[in-house]
Parts: C-alpha cells; structure tokens; sequence
C-alpha cells in the first residue's frame, strides 16, 4: 500500500515537472521578410559586391548590409503601412555615378500570436512592392504573407554584367 | 585404521554437500513403464462412467483423479479444476463521483491556469467503467521574459469516456486503470499588452489582439491508481497523455491553453481525485469468495 501511494506520488510529481518543461522558441520572435540577390540574366542567385542597404528614414543612417551580400532583410515598420529600402552601389566603377535603387513595400500588419514561447508579434500582408530601375531590373514576390518563419519571400533581380558585355 | 574410516567419512560428507548443490531429482512411485489409460472426453461424444467402482486420489500435480479399481482406468475429474472465473463482481458495482483537484493544488504551486472538474464513474462488473467528467477552465498568464499577456474567460469543458479496471477481480479498494477519454471545449481567448519591439527602426508598437473563439476537441489516454481512503472516500492518481483531434480555425494564432486539456504542446498531464463511491450490488466490508462464485454441481457430461 505504501509502495503503491509512494509510486503514485512520484508518476504525479513527474508528470508535473515534465509539464513545466519549454521548448523554447525554434522560430523567429519577430516577422522579417528576407530579399535574395538574383541575376536577371540567367535568373540566378548572385553575390552583389559592395552594395550597402538600408531603410528610408532609418535611426542614425544604420545599415542592413555593407559589402557584398546574396540576401538582405528587409524589416517593415509595425505603425506605418509603407517601408521604403535604399540600395547603394558603392563598386569603384559606380562609385562616381552615385547610383542608387530605392524599393518600397505596401503591406497591412496583422496581430499574431505565434506560441507561449516566441510570443505574439506583427505578420504582414504585402499587397504591393515598386522599386526604380537603375541597377534592379523586377521583383517577384514568392509569399504575400510576411510570417516568423525564416523563408525568402522576396527575389531582387539586378542588371549584372555578362561576358558579352565585356567584349 | 580410524584415520581410515574418518577419512571415508570425510569424503562421504563433502560429496553429500556437492550433490545437495544440485536441483533434487523428483522421485516418483509411479511405474512409467505402465501404460496408463486416461479417457479423454471427445466432444459430442458423452461416455457415462460407471462409478460403482471409482475412487477419488491425487496425482503428482495435485489434481483429482478418478480411478476405476476394477479395470484400471483413471479419469481426470474436469469438476475438480477450478476454472477462473470471469467476473467476480456483480455487474452493477457501483458508481463514483470524485472531484479533481490538480488544478487548484498546481495554483497555490504558482500555475496561473486551470479550475478543475467533478466526474461520475459507473463501475460494471468492476472493470468496464464508464467515465464523464463536466469542468471549468481560465487563464491569466504572463510570462517573465515575453511580451504578452494570454487570458481566456471561465470555459466549461466535457470529457466521456472510459476506464478499464486491471485488478477487476480484487477489491474495489484498489484499482489500477487504463481509461480512454475524448473531451471537447469551446472557448473565448485574447492576448493583451502586447509590445513589439522596434528593431532595426527602434519604434516599438504596441496592440491587442481581438478576441477570438475556438472549439477545440482532444483524445487522452490515462493510467490511475485507486486507493481506499476512508470508508467510501478514496483518493486517485492518474497519468494521462493528451493529442488534439480537432480545431476550428484561429487567424489570429492558436490558443496557448485549452480547458481540461492544458498548454498547448505539452502532451503530458495529471490529475488527483477525492472519489466518493456508492455500491450497488455488494458490500465493500463484504469479503467474495471464489469457491462460492465457482461452485457447481458435477455431472456426467463433465467427466
């Protein structure tokens, strides 16, 4: 009798410290859409040299990349319904030219509760993405829909130099 | 001389010590030489036996055996094994309500969700036990280290299913349980004083998200013990692993608990029952005795 409400009493005491076990967050805490670098030329993904991205308006001029890079993030703004992106091209030979992109995204947020341990957070809807053509040559927007997982929702074809260009 | 007969008995004494290591060889009287004629029944086939001659002795398994002094013949007496029976308890035992309290104890531990429930058990035969439990559920959480506070309204929860009693045959006083149960809830919840942080643009938000209600159906399968407190009073444990089956669609997020089911993702819970239990058909103080319920009068078709 003994052995069996000692029994009892530590399947319960398990059963609860295993309850109060987390997992932990696995996915993001926030919603952050992910832009790829592509060439328009053969449609594939290029390392971009010596671009520096950042966003309109950002606190203090702070960048998102600086040198060469195959993707940027492109963090959206909670309170507002528009975040515009500047593309820098900083190569020696586009240096003097000053040339650069700027890419805006349209988007509504809505409130999310993603789980107990990454919290709630903004998700967002992108209904529109206009960009000028210098160097970025189209977008194509893979998913509408901005979650905490990590995917590449967003494809950036530049202009790139070929061979036959060179000659 | 004596040296001799000392040495002999040495020898005697430690080759006795060395054979009694060894499992003891069972000696029988029986002649295994002897072919013995043992009827059996054929089925369909009754072969009356005449007992003007028989007289009843035991074999070496200890079974009844019926020997024809006359002829010889031995015949094994079906009467005298003792079948197992099936069901030693009548088939309307009794029924238990017990009140579970888990949720409370785990309150006053710091858990910041759950009420509890109160659940009837009919007891058949005490081993087929039909379960349903009626509960409230609530939470009020906000975790240390996050954004957000998850609330839901008081909800009623309904669980039906059934228990399996594994010592069906032993006293009712102790009961080891197997129970399948399927509960369904339907539920209102929000998240509140939520704040996103700014991030790269270091312009942090904050926002509630709506209202939203879900019906929410749930499989759990429980292992418990039952121990005899107190007269009628008992006190249970059970173990139970829960699986969601069914949801309706939340578009703003999932809930992170559910009523009677608890959080979201852990698939383990307890409880812990005060029970009550109201015979039916026997007395608790009542001892049952198996040769009572076995009993039967032979006859000659059993031979």
């Amino acid at each position: 009798m003994g052995k069996i409400l000692i029994a009892a009493t530590l399947a319960t005491a398990t059963t609860a410290l295993c309850a109060c076990s987390s997992d932990g967050c696995s996915e993001n805490q926030t919603c952050v859409p992910r832009a790829g670098f592509y060439s328009y030329n053969d449609g594939k993904q290029i390392v971009v040299d010596s671009i520096e991205v950042g966003g309109v308006g950002a606190p203090n001029d702070s960048l998102l990349i600086k040198g060469s890079s195959r993707q940027t993030t492109l963090p959206l703004r909670a309170n507002i319904p528009s975040t515009s992106f500047f593309f820098r091209y900083t190569q020696k030979s586009l240096a003097d030219y000053a040339i650069t992109d700027t890419l805006t995204i349209d988007y509504s947020t809505i409130p999310y509760f993603a789980s107990e341990d990454c919290g709630a957070m903004f998700r967002y809807s992108i209904s529109r993405i206009s960009h000028t053509h210098n160097l970025i040559d189209s977008v194509a927007l893979l998913d509408s829909t901005v979650t905490n997982l990590d995917l590449e929702l967003i494809r950036i074809y530049f202009r790139t130099q070929t061979n036959t260009d060179n000659q | 001389m004596t040296r001799i007969i000392h040495l002999i008995i040495t020898l005697f004494m430690i080759a006795g010590c060395a054979l009694s290591a060894y499992p003891q060889r069972r000696v029988t009287p029986v002649d295994p030489t002897v072919k013995k004629n043992i009827i059996r029944q054929q089925p369909g086939k009754p072969k009356p036996l005449d007992r003007t001659h028989i007289v009843e002795q035991l074999d070496a398994n200890g079974n009844t055996i019926l020997v024809d002094t006359l002829t010889g013949l031995e015949v094994i007496d079906s009467l005298a094994i003792a079948d197992k029976p099936r069901n030693l308890y009548p088939k309307y035992t009794s029924v238990s309500i017990g009140l579970n309290v888990w949720d409370p104890i785990m309150r006053c531990l710091g858990q910041k969700y759950g009420i509890g429930d109160v659940w009837a058990r009919f007891s058949f035969y005490n081993r087929f036990m039909p379960f349903a439990a009626l509960g409230l559920g609530n939470a009020n959480i906000t975790p240390d280290g996050l954004n957000y506070t998850w609330k839901s309204k008081i909800a009623p929860y309904l669980k039906l299913g059934f228990d399996y009693n594994v010592f069906y045959n032993n006293s009712p006083d102790y009961q080891l349980l197997v129970g399948l149960r399927y509960g369904i809830t339907r539920f209102s919840f929000q998240v509140v004083d939520v704040t996103v942080p700014g991030g790269y643009w270091k312009d942090p938000a904050t926002m509630n998200i709506p209202s939203q209600t879900s019906t929410i159906g749930y499989l759990e399968i429980s292992l418990g013990l039952r121990v005899k407190l107190i007269g009628n009073l008992a006190a249970g444990w059970a173990v139970t692993f829960r699986s969601l089956l069914n949801q309706s669609k939340c578009p703003y997020g999932e809930p992170m608990y559910i009523p009677g089911f608890g959080k979201r993702g852990q698939p383990l819970g307890a409880s812990i029952s005060f029970i009550y239990t109201i015979p039916l058909n026997y007395s608790p103080s009542s001892k049952v005795h198996k040769s009572e319920q076995t009993s039967r009068q032979p006859s000659e078709e059993n031979l």
